[in-house]
């Protein structure tokens, strides 16, 4: 396993891919500092940096399902997994040094976000004002989404012996993932109740009491709807990054959930897999 | 030339990829038209108008996610099984080999639409009992501008597709630059539909508390609005959003100058594509 | 002596280095031309240019005597197939609509020729099966088959036997030789397979870093191979001392063992060795092979 993982590290070294990725991302989280310095600059906005710190959980979804497929999908297509089979690794083993590289490689872009966020941000737009508790839920929390992530990208990537088969289903399932949380999210965000105002005969307005909302959900269908929206990686990113979750514990039960489920099921499969 | 469309829709008939997308597309068309069925059935105390025009014009919404996984997939085998030299020894010009795919491309843009078109058309006539809301020339423009859409696409994808080597980037490229658009098209849309100005409470120069008009900041003026609106006009992802809401409905200039805008991504994207291809090193 | 294709000073750089450096080669009407070089030296590169897939640097080539800068070029190139590296093949559709693809971008009006094309490689039994699950022979025959679908009066063959197995280069081989016989078609066909080689072609390219190093025809090369006898005795020491009496170049290999350049009566060998009681175990003609001709040609392994 070790000698698995310093083979896919010294192919990290070596990937444009790899440091191609890193550096977008750290210019991604120094855009978003700028872009929110010149909101400041131009509308008078008040601004800090916990509006962006987390902006990452959005989109490393879409970096891994990207990354995974192209990088560890070489395997397949150069051949290069038999000679690690044929020399005696377990595919176990095989499985899961991907899979742990593969989460290194998302720290470590996530990490690169981060920095440019304080090197780039804080000069700009101050510090953070979240109370450190919140902070740290939220960082760890984004840490298991990202894990979960990760282990669907692998469990696609694994499982299929064309790269650009799968490259297409996890950039696609991600964006499906994405549609879906925001839709969730928007029938959750719908409000009880109306308040219409209606302007008087003689020109005032004037509020008119509030009326139940159809659209709002209650009961066991807001139930329903909550947890997939707290289950889908998609929904967990959309609450890390405006750090607005109010029970984190169940958010990171529940990607620690999807991450054991699509692991253990994608080296189930991968361990049965006739390879070429 | 002839006889390169003619080989690109023999394996097009041949290829797996090609049928389950357009079954997808006429489950999509059927089932979006369905929703609105229901939504007709359910609220039907309220009585009401369904129209087909929101389902029909779907397509231009998901034709561009459904052609940036479909060119790379279909053409991308041309560069990965190395087939695009069988056309090139014998003879071929990279011009023709290029403007085959364009053309191919197209054509299947087109099918996919029809296909979708016609699910909800099957569906949305006989049930539906708005028809169609938008007056019909209206309509029929609206119609036209989302097929040469759709053909932009197509060019767009192409030029990446037959320029990448790997199958498998290519396909990441155009799934992501797809995603980019959408997201700056949701950008774009969100800034110019800021309101001039924006209502709240405060004390008027009476020092009552009233209902005040307050100027928004974030409104774009001048000739930052004007790019806004170009771009607006320009990108792909925009003119779907155009067609598919019903913006489009009394802005027939807008509608041309769209149709414009389409026309020229497709050929300013195909001489691109067929300048670099010329000169690329095949292997 | 017509030819089918004429390189002058053909030149393919890429950044630095120089795949390609003034390469100027010949292949005759009707021959199978044996385009040798070791990995590396440049023959895919001039394939790649000859086929159209890359622009020269510098240089120029023709077909059937038309320049690659005229425009009836491309339509030349019709009376051409070519398999370049790896064969090219739509991995997801069968052998059959492999070639039905191939027929249409030629646009050959009818598909009667396939069957015939496909007996010819030895593919006619493989039906519903895509190419994805063909072996490697059968991929590179297939490749073959596609190549040929044009009718081509010239097939350009990539390496064409590597990694195929013993049977399945036989078959290649066998098929060369039946498309060089019996339809006259010219074959240009690179390998670092020399062996191989010297059992097809009657003309030969040697290629070095890019450079032609040597031409010439089958027959040229066997003058150039050196006979020589090998001869077994029972005491090399007395052999030499006899061959020196003699006057002739000779080698000696070992306590038992020499070679000898020269045309020997055989006898008179004999008996002068008996005089010395030396015995003459045995003696056997041997040509000196394509590889030590080669070797010697490209300098051994000093390039590597």
């Amino acid at each position: 396993m070790t000698k698995l993982l310093s083979a896919n590290l010294l192919g990290l070294r070596k990937s444009h891919l790899f440091w191609g990725t890193v550096v977008l991302s750290f210019g991604f989280g120094a855009f978003m500092c700028v872009t929110r310095f010149l909101e400041h600059l131009n509308y008078s906005f008040e601004v800090s940096l916990s509006s962006v710190f987390f902006g990452y959980a959005m989109v490393v979804g879409v970096v891994m399902a990207a990354f995974i497929p192209l990088f560890f999908g070489t395997e397949y297509s150069d051949g290069a997994i038999r000679n690690k089979l044929t020399v005696g690794h377990s595919r176990i083993a095989v499985y899961f040094a991907n899979l742990i590289t593969s989460l290194g490689v998302a720290v470590v872009c996530f990490a690169a976000y981060l920095l440019a966020c304080i090197v780039v941000g804080v000069p700009l737009i101050g510090g953070l004002d979240l109370p450190a508790p919140l902070t740290a839920a939220a960082l760890l929390g984004s840490l298991l989404m990202t894990a979960a992530y990760c282990a669907i990208s692998t469990f696609i990537t694994m499982n299929c012996s064309k790269k650009a088969t799968s490259a297409v289903v996890c950039l696609l399932g991600v964006f499906l993932l994405l549609i879906a949380a925001i839709m969730t999210l928007s029938m959750l965000d719908a409000p009880e109740f109306i308040q219409g105002y209606v302007m008087s005969i003689d020109g005032q307005i004037v509020d008119t009491k509030p009326e139940p909302n159809p659209a709002y959900l209650t009961g066991m269908k807001r139930e329903v709807y909550q947890f997939f929206y707290d289950l889908m990686p998609t929904g967990q990113g959309i609450q890390y990054s405006n750090v607005n979750f109010t029970n984190p514990s169940r958010l990171m039960g529940l990607a620690a959930v999807i991450f054991a489920a699509f692991t253990g099921a994608g080296a189930a499969l991968f361990q049965r897999k006739d390879l070429k | 030339m002839r006889n390169l469309l003619s080989a690109n829709f023999f394996r097009l008939r041949k290829s797996a990829l090609f049928w389950g997308v357009m079954v997808l597309m006429l489950l999509l068309g059927a089932g979006f038209t369905l929703q609105r069925v229901w939504e007709q059935v359910a609220y039907a105390e309220f009585g009401g108008l369904y129209y087909i025009d929101e389902a029909f014009f779907n397509y231009t919404m998901i034709i561009g996610i459904v052609m940036a996984v479909f060119i790379p997939l279909f053409f991308g085998t041309e560069h990965s099984d190395g087939t695009i030299r069988n056309k090139l020894t014998v003879g071929h010009s990279r011009v023709s080999v290029y403007l085959a795919h364009v053309l191919t491309a197209a054509t299947v843009a087109l099918l996919f639409c029809l296909t979708y078109i016609l699910a909800v058309l099957s569906v949305g006539v006989p049930l539906l009992n708005g028809g169609i809301e938008r007056p019909l020339p209206t309509f029929l423009l609206n119609l036209l501008g989302s097929l040469v859409l759709a053909a932009a696409y197509s060019a767009l994808f192409t030029l990446v597709t037959l320029n990448v080597r790997q199958k498998a980037i290519s396909a990441v490229a155009c799934i992501l630059g797809t995603l980019a658009i959408i997201f700056a098209s949701f950008y774009v849309r969100a800034r110019l539909s800021e309101p001039e100005t924006w209502f709240n409470y405060g004390t008027d120069e009476t020092g009552e508390v009233a209902m005040l008009e307050y100027p928004n900041d974030r409104y774009l003026r001048g000739t930052e609005r004007a790019v806004y609106e170009f771009i607006y006009d320009f990108l792909p992802m925009t003119q779907s959003m155009q067609y598919y809401s019903s913006y489009s409905k009394e802005h027939t200039p807008q509608t041309q100058r769209m149709i414009a805008y389409a026309a020229l991504i497709s050929t300013l994207s195909t001489g691109a594509g067929i300048a670099l291809f010329r000169r690329k090193d095949l292997k | 002596m017509e030819y089918v294709l004429t390189t002058q000073g053909l030149s393919k750089h890429y950044k630095d280095f120089k795949a390609l450096d003034n390469l100027t080669m010949h292949v005759p009407k009707g021959s199978i031309y044996g385009f040798v070089g070791r990995n590396g030296a440049g023959k895919t590169t001039l394939i790649r240019l000859i086929c159209g897939l890359q622009v020269p640097t510098s240089g120029s080539y023709s077909l059937y005597g038309v320049d690659n800068t005229q425009k009836e070029l491309s339509k030349i190139r019709r009376r051409m197939g070519a398999v370049v590296e790896t064969p090219s093949i739509y991995l997801d559709l069968t052998a059959q609509d492999n070639l039905k693809e191939q027929f249409r971008v030629l646009g050959v009006p009818s598909d009667d020729g396939i069957p015939e094309l496909l007996k010819l490689v030895g593919l006619e039994a493989t039906g519903k099966k895509k190419a994805r699950n063909f072996s490697l022979g059968m991929k590179q025959r297939l490749g073959i088959a596609v190549a040929l679908a044009g009718n081509p009066d010239l097939l350009v063959l990539d390496e064409p036997v590597n990694g195929l197995d013993p049977q399945g280069i036989i078959e290649i081989r066998e098929l060369i030789l039946k498309l060089n016989r019996e339809r006259r078609i010219t074959v240009l066909i690179s390998s670092h397979i020399l062996d191989e080689l010297s059992k097809l072609a009657t003309y030969y390219g040697f290629i070095d870093s890019g450079r032609i190093v040597k031409e010439l025809s089958a027959r040229e090369l066997e003058t150039a191979c050196r006979k020589c006898l090998r001869i077994e005795v029972t005491d090399t020491r007395i052999l030499a001392r006899v061959l020196d009496g003699m006057g002739v170049e000779y080698k000696i290999l070992s306590d038992g063992q020499a070679d000898v350049f020269a045309h020997l009566n055989i006898s008179q060998l004999s008996r002068a060795l008996d005089a010395e009681r030396c015995e003459l175990l045995s003696a056997q003609e041997r040509d000196e092979s394509l590889e030590s001709y080669f070797v010697n040609l490209v300098g051994g392994a000093s390039h590597d």
